[in-house]
């Protein structure tokens, strides 16, 4: 069945579409919520409030086909509600630390490109709430300028400006903090 | 695609990876709705009821005013069954005795208002740190002219003194009287007041009640007296009001020369 289908059933009040959607966006939504957010405890009430708005402000949505985004918008705004108010610290080092236990076994390449990876996430997070919200949407969820622009209520030249000034940031720190992996893969 | 981008992405899928989600998640939201529902019907319950209940908001709304501007009570809680707790006129006596308080209630008014319930409420103030100042029941009696109701409320508990900026006032047989006309507007959970309405709200002019599907409006009335340290107070409201100031005024002389 279409989503369109889906979402008007939702509308005209059939739980069961509800929870089909959940179903198929709760993974990328959720995941969304834990990176803009940078933890699990406060992606879970992301998630939990995005849903629960939805469910009862379903019928205020004109276009069923704008489902996607319409739901990337609640969750969008919830995150951003939640990171304003806390203004809370990522827990890094728990994500640093889990990630290296992993680590055992590798090459020195590959120890060396996670280092690097860890810098690059350590930027990400620094950035302006907007630019690094525009950074996940494009690069975790492979979404495009325009889809962006929807999710972010904000013109497809602000998108566009605002990922060209986080790349280039990135670009930056990495180059300054590791200049010989840089050399090779910037 | 560089290899930054490439960098970017694969930091970001580890990273996501290391979140999981609980599996009891679809059980939460479910449990959020339906608490949510709950509380929304119980609004809506009571909207309809009497409007009876509404009417204990519009009084909280109007003391809760008043009560911030003197920095003392900031919120009123109050609890009310839709069921009445005495159907007689002849338990009256029992339910004061329950409470505490002398309601010198008629059982009916000259304009042909009569008894049909009372009602034992619950009632907490509360201060700025959300702590309880006063807690007690009271009594709600409900009185009904075809499918016209006015409550009559008496509390053990002094709720006029220091809080009548809000109100106009008048003497009724030896004893002050005030009274004040709001206008009530039901929204839904998401309406933003103009600021000609939160000017409004703070004159005291305006309450705004959450909970409607849609905008709904209506009109009441309300006249507070304090005798013994006991509040009266006799509350109306309507969509279309059928009833004046003057004609609840004529019923509070009726209470007070009881």
């Amino acid at each position: 069945m279409e989503e369109k289908e889906i979402v008007v059933r939702m509308q005209n009040g059939d739980e069961q579409a509800f929870y089909e959607l959940y179903e198929r966006y709760k993974d990328s939504l959720f995941h969304t919520a834990c990176l803009i957010c940078g933890n699990q405890a406060d992606g879970e009430d992301v998630l939990q409030e995005t849903f629960v708005t939805a469910f009862y402000h379903c019928r205020e949505l004109k276009k069923p086909e704008m489902w996607k985004y319409w739901l990337f918008q609640i969750m969008r705004r919830k995150a951003f509600e939640v990171v304003k108010k806390k203004k809370r610290e990522i827990p890094e080092e728990k994500i640093i630390e889990l990630a290296d236990e992993n680590i055992t076994g590798q090459s020195e390449l590959e120890i060396l490109e996670q280092e690097e990876r860890h810098v690059i996430w350590k930027v990400i997070e620094k950035l302006p709430i907007k630019q690094k919200t525009i950074i996940i949407l494009f690069y975790f969820n492979d979404m495009s300028v325009t889809q962006i622009s929807k999710i972010m209520e904000c013109s497809e030249g602000t998108v566009k400006s605002r990922l060209f000034l986080a790349r280039n940031r990135l670009k930056k720190i990495l180059t300054e903090e590791i200049p010989d992996i840089s050399k090779s893969v910037v | 695609m560089e290899k930054i981008d490439e960098i970017i992405k694969e930091e970001l899928k580890d990273k996501a990876d290391l979140f999981n989600i609980p599996e009891d998640m679809s059980e939460r939201i479910s449990f959020q709705i339906q608490q949510e529902q709950k509380e929304r019907k119980s609004k809506m319950f009571k909207m309809n009821k009497k409007k009876a209940v509404l009417l204990v908001a519009c009084v909280v709304m109007v003391l809760g005013c008043a009560s911030m501007a003197a920095g003392k009570v900031v919120g009123i809680v109050s609890h009310s069954s839709n069921i009445p707790t005495y159907t007689q006129y002849s338990d009256l006596s029992k339910a004061e005795k329950k409470v505490g308080v002398t309601t010198y209630a008629p059982e009916s008014f000259t304009n042909g208002f009569m008894f049909k319930g009372i009602y034992v409420a619950h009632s907490e103030r509360m201060d700025e740190q959300n702590q309880v100042m006063a807690e007690y029941d009271y009594l709600e009696l409900e009185y009904k002219k075809d499918n016209t109701r006015v409550m009559l409320d008496v509390e053990p508990y002094d709720t006029i003194t220091g809080e009548q900026d809000f109100y106009s006032k008048t003497e009724v047989n030896g004893v002050n009287c005030y009274y004040t006309t709001l206008e009530n507007k039901f929204v839904p959970l998401d309406y933003e007041p103009t600021d000609e309405e939160k000017k409004a709200m703070e004159e005291g002019r305006l309450n705004i009640g959450y909970g409607t599907d849609e905008i709904e409006t209506s009109i009441s009335m309300q006249i507070c007296w304090l005798v013994d340290g006991n509040t009266y107070s006799l509350f109306y409201m309507d969509e279309e009001p059928v009833l004046a100031m003057n004609d609840l005024m004529k019923m509070v002389e009726e209470c007070i020369g009881k």
